[in-house]
């Protein structure tokens, strides 16, 4: 199966890998799993008191659609606000990297982790 | 031909009681059985229709036997029979504890992979061969308990344990 270059493109260079200080309470962390094909994903957003999303990083084991979905969300992540970041959709970004439909369940592991990072952020400041 | 035969689920045309436990060797003698009687070349001198039902049959009596024979594959076929299904590409919940176990698992592999420490990559192995015989055994004490929400949960980790040990296995390989 030939990936699109998008997805080479991040894989190659994926942006924003690492972690953020997850005790930090303007760090939100969300983790999910892909049992089908065993992926893991971390992802972590840091927000300002502003509410817009100044950081995101990602730490992704799985293989080159689950890396670069991950890698491309945390791009499109920083400066949008909560809201705005919950309301990305797997379509948009299996749209953007092109990917066939046995690698859309990557996309959705992407989104997922959007939606428990943002979960985590929220439940650490509502208190 | 027995049309019956492809209406029966799984356990059916392996004459196996619907249960979690199955025996491979009864397995493996129903299959080499089955796979000789309804073996497309003993139907060469019927007409179309008949030597098509027997493809038909043969393709579906070895899906039986993949099924059947992996822990993993035969727990969430018998739960889907229990009106449970199990849907491995978009439930990622998991608690964080299961996941970070995992990340660090990755981690180790893909130290040991850089070092090429077989020593280190065997013990993973055998280590995941452990985690998954016992949730095998925990997957079969909840079948008979009727336990069937709670299976989901293993079975989700099983899978990840499968694709790790599959994934250890094929680095042990190429070394």
């Amino acid at each position: 199966m030939a990936y699109s270059n998008k997805v080479v493109d991040h894989y190659e260079n994926p942006r924003n890998v690492g972690a953020l200080d997850k005790d930090d309470a303007q760090v939100g962390t969300g983790m999910v799993g892909a049992p089908a094909c065993g992926d893991v994903m971390k992802l972590q957003i840091k927000v300002g008191a502003d509410g817009i999303i100044q950081d995101a990083k990602f730490k992704t084991y799985g293989c080159g659609s689950a890396i670069a979905s991950s890698s491309l969300v945390t791009e499109w992540l920083k400066g949008k606000n909560l809201d705005q970041a919950q309301a990305i959709k797997n379509s948009d970004i299996a749209e953007e990297l092109e990917l066939p439909p046995v690698k859309i369940h990557c996309s959705v592991l992407a989104e997922d982790a959007i939606k428990a990072a943002v979960a985590d952020y929220r439940s650490k400041n509502s208190k | 031909m027995n049309n019956e035969l492809l209406r029966q689920n799984y356990f059916e045309l392996f004459a196996l009681k619907q249960d979690y436990q199955v025996d491979k060797h009864e397995l493996q003698n129903t299959l080499r059985r089955l796979q000789k009687q309804y073996h497309p070349d003993n139907f060469a001198a019927e007409d179309a229709e008949m030597i098509n039902q027997a493809l038909v049959i043969s393709s579906q009596i070895n899906q039986a036997y993949t099924t059947l024979s992996e822990p993993l594959s035969r727990a969430i076929y018998l739960l889907q029979l229990h009106g449970i299904n199990i849907d491995l590409v978009h439930d990622t919940k998991f608690s964080s504890e299961f996941l970070m176990a995992q990340i660090e698992l990755r981690e180790q592999i893909a130290e040991a992979e850089s070092n090429s420490d077989f020593d280190v990559l065997e013990r993973i192995e055998q280590n995941l061969a452990k985690e998954s015989s016992a949730l095998d055994q925990q997957i079969g004490e909840l079948f008979s308990a009727e336990q069937y929400q709670k299976i989901k949960e293993l079975i989700k980790q099983l899978a990840f344990y499968n694709k790790l040990e599959q994934m250890v296995a094929n680095i042990l390989s190429s070394m």
